[in-house]
């Protein structure tokens, strides 16, 4: 048992100096703010990600060209879902959609984006059902495919773990196109999520 | 003398009048304890509402426990999230101490009404620690507690059969109208899949000494029961209800039907009863049903893959469906593709066959149609020596039956065929350990798209029994098929099996795929395999 911690713990470190050591990631652990709410905080990194091409499917069943769905120019908003996920998804999907109405008239200036990680099973219609469920706004955009351009996008945001029953809950937002995703491992609050995105907004404008 | 009886009479009359009560309460508390658990709705129908750490809020269905922690009550993961068993033997004892921190809890005292209350509305156990941050917290009367104090009492749901060592029982459904070689090729595999289970692991066979602190699991034998229905449909309920009682079964492995399933369907549902992964024509899309899970969506699937391809590559050209209304399954596929495309503005037309095919057949057809033929290998082989009708046909896979489409040469060059399975050469691999398996248990070879269902069929509820061992019921054995089939590789004909919570079709996706001689296997795939 101890030398199992001894282990974990090794490993940790060992974990901790790759990420020192990565260039042009930075780190910073977020404390819970309420510790009363057993909030588990969040990781955040700052992070440049190589992007395939590949295609998408909106929920109007139109293809749209993946990177350069993203590259409209507002800021973006990404997660990772699935329609029939009970404890994960919906905490993310809810999240956005809360921060889609703390953020009120200001949400057309942003790119939101869920894309599925089941998207045989989630297709365009499945897709634009979640999104009714959520009343999403038009700034919000849906999006399935093939499973392997899924997969593909994962892996590319380094957010693949494998069968979708072992996925976690990750955020990236990015200002805009060409610039650093942040991003937000574990589950951040609305108020977390707007605070980064205010944050980064205000860093753009510098 | 007469007034001490009438006495003890009225007093006996009220005792039973007031259990009655207690019971009809007792009834009314549990059903109301479902309704929350279930569906999250309140005593007087009002949805339940929750909040979360972080701000959010969640009512009605969103908030109910079974989400989360099952139909079982047992929980399961995801992610990195534990989400704990809350059955009446987690939540109602004492947890045992010392053996470190876990989301039941070191040492938690048994959860009791007023605890209970605490952690729903407040996010705190018996032992004063926060429940997990998944966990809402809940606004609840304490008469709703009570009544899901009384449906956790029961849980975990789904009977379990009594944990002794005698035999497990099974079923498998055989369908009228099915070819009895087609029904043995399903049996043959089912039964030689049990016998390999009843002997055992086969690398601990004959193994003498066991290593200090190991002990062999000695799994219980199962036997299979073949259940074989006769006559119209509107017998099977009652054919199968007699079968269930004469003999009761854990669950249905496998089956074969010919056309319509639903009253299997509809009887597993009823019975609680999970019937898994039966070798069907037009299994049941009903989004409500827990208990059957598919293999495919068979002519359910080819009417998404042609619709879809109709609805891109020629939208506006006039589809003619070509079928024999008393094929169930033929007419499942017509109705779901004229419904498929319906949703798009488009219009179809049918042409009922009666009798021999003939050439006339096919008098009202212009050569700028799209022709769906949902036809099986007899009425296809009578297109020989009829000129294609349109420019465009298309067939089904499943109606077909095998690979060997008997469909003239004249006609496959201007054919498409919907196929649900994963192609000839890739699958030719995949199977391969399903062939090698047939000849070591020495089963003769048969229909090929039986025999890897069935090999699948039993190999998923083996894994699943296994797995599921140590809380085994209905519900959980259906929960850990949910979560547990997109990892197996045992995927037969289909090149990826997945499950999920609620999803009841393993396979989604399929090809159109075009014939040529020339190619290995003789068909080609149109493009990538989708889900429509």
């Amino acid at each position: 048992m101890s030398s199992l911690r001894m282990l974990s713990s090794l490993a940790a470190a060992l974990a901790a100096l790759a990420m020192i050591a990565t260039p042009g990631v930075a780190h910073e652990q977020h404390e819970p703010r309420h510790p009363a709410e057993a909030a588990p905080g969040y990781a955040r990194q700052v992070a440049n990600y190589r992007l395939p091409q590949l295609a998408l499917q909106r929920t109007d069943g139109t293809a749209v060209k993946f990177p350069q769905e993203l590259d409209d120019g507002r800021p973006v908003m990404l997660n990772f879902i699935y329609t029939t996920c009970t404890a994960i998804c919906p905490i993310l999907s809810q999240t956005f959609a809360e921060v889609q109405r703390r953020l009120g008239p200001e949400r057309a200036q942003v790119h939101m984006v869920s894309i599925t990680i089941d998207p045989e099973e989630d297709t365009a219609q499945e897709m634009a059902a979640y999104a009714k469920r959520l009343d999403a706004g038009k700034q919000w955009g849906f999006y399935t495919g093939t499973l392997d351009a899924s997969v593909s996008l994962q892996k590319a945001f380094q957010a693949y773990f494998g069968d979708k029953m072992h996925h976690r809950p990750v955020t990236f937002l990015r200002a805009a196109p060409g610039q650093p995703w942040v991003r937000l491992e574990g589950f951040a609050s609305p108020d977390e999520v707007l605070a980064e995105y205010h944050q980064l907004l205000a860093r753009q404008q510098h | 003398m007469a007034t001490p009886l009438l006495a003890a009479f009225l007093f006996l009359f009220a005792c039973c009048g007031l259990a009655r009560a207690a019971a009809d309460a007792g009834t009314d508390l549990l059903a109301e304890g479902r309704a929350l658990y279930l569906e999250g709705r309140r005593t007087d129908g009002q949805p339940l509402a929750a909040g979360r750490a972080g701000g959010l809020a969640m009512a009605g269905a969103q908030s109910a426990c079974v989400n989360c922690h099952r139909r079982s009550g047992i929980g399961g993961s995801e992610g990195r999230n534990y989400i704990p068993p809350i059955t009446a033997a987690s939540l109602f004892q004492v947890m045992p101490t010392g053996k470190g921190a876990s989301p039941e809890g070191d040492g938690r005292p048994a959860y009791t009404q007023a605890s209970l209350a605490h952690a729903l509305r407040d996010g705190v156990d018996p032992s004063g620690r926060a429940l997990d941050y998944l966990m809402p917290r809940y606004r609840l009367t304490d008469h709703e507690v009570q009544a899901l104090a009384a449906y956790l009492r029961q849980l975990p749901a789904g009977a379990a059969p009594p944990a002794d060592a005698s035999p497990l029982d099974f079923a498998t459904v055989i369908a009228p109208g099915v070819a009895p070689e087609r029904g043995r090729a399903m049996v043959d595999v089912l039964q030689a899949c049990f016998a390999e289970h009843n002997a055992g692991p086969q690398p601990e066979r004959g193994r003498k000494k066991l290593a200090p602190g190991m002990s062999q699991h000695e799994e219980r034998p199962w036997r299979l029961h073949v259940w074989t229905l006769e006559g119209p449909q509107g017998t099977w309920s009652a054919q199968l209800a007699q079968h269930a009682q004469s003999q009761p079964v854990f669950a249905v492995v496998g089956g074969v039907g010919k056309g319509e399933w639903q009253p299997v369907h509809r009887f597993c549902e009823r019975e609680s009863l999970p019937c898994l992964f039966p070798h069907v024509d037009v299994p049941v899309a009903d989004a409500q049903a827990f208990y059957p899970l598919y293999l495919g969506k068979g002519v359910l699937l080819e009417a998404g893959l042609i619709a879809r391809q109709v609805h891109e590559q020629s939208p506006g050209r006039r589809v003619v469906q070509v079928l024999r209304e008393e094929d169930e399954a033929a007419r499942a596929g017509a109705d779901a593709l004229q419904a498929a495309l319906a949703a798009h503005g488009g219009a179809t037309q049918r042409i009922a066959l009666h009798g021999t095919l003939a050439a006339g057949a096919f008098a009202g057809v212009a050569a700028n149609d799209l022709l769906v033929l949902w036809l099986r290998p007899a009425d296809l082989q009578r297109l020989e020596g009829i000129a294609p009708a349109a420019g465009q046909a298309y067939v089904s896979a499943t109606l077909a039956e095998s690979d060997a489409v008997p469909l003239p040469t004249s006609w496959k060059a201007h054919a498409l065929m919907a196929y649900p399975f994963e192609l000839p050469q890739q699958r030719a691999l995949r199977t391969l350990p399903v062939r090698h398996w047939l000849q070591a248990h020495a089963v003769p070879a048969g229909d090929e798209r039986i025999q890897a269902d069935a090999y699948v069929a039993c190999s998923a509820l083996r894994k699943a029994m296994h797995d599921a061992q140590d809380h085994l019921g209905r519900d959980y054995l259906v929960e850990r098929l949910e979560m547990d089939m997109e990892r197996t590789t045992v995927t037969g004909l289909y090149p990826r099996l997945a499950l999920g919570i609620g999803q009841r079709f393993a396979s989604k996706a399929g090809y159109l795929v075009r014939f040529d001689a020339a190619a290995p296997g003789g068909l080609v795939p149109l493009g990538e395999r989708v889900a429509p």
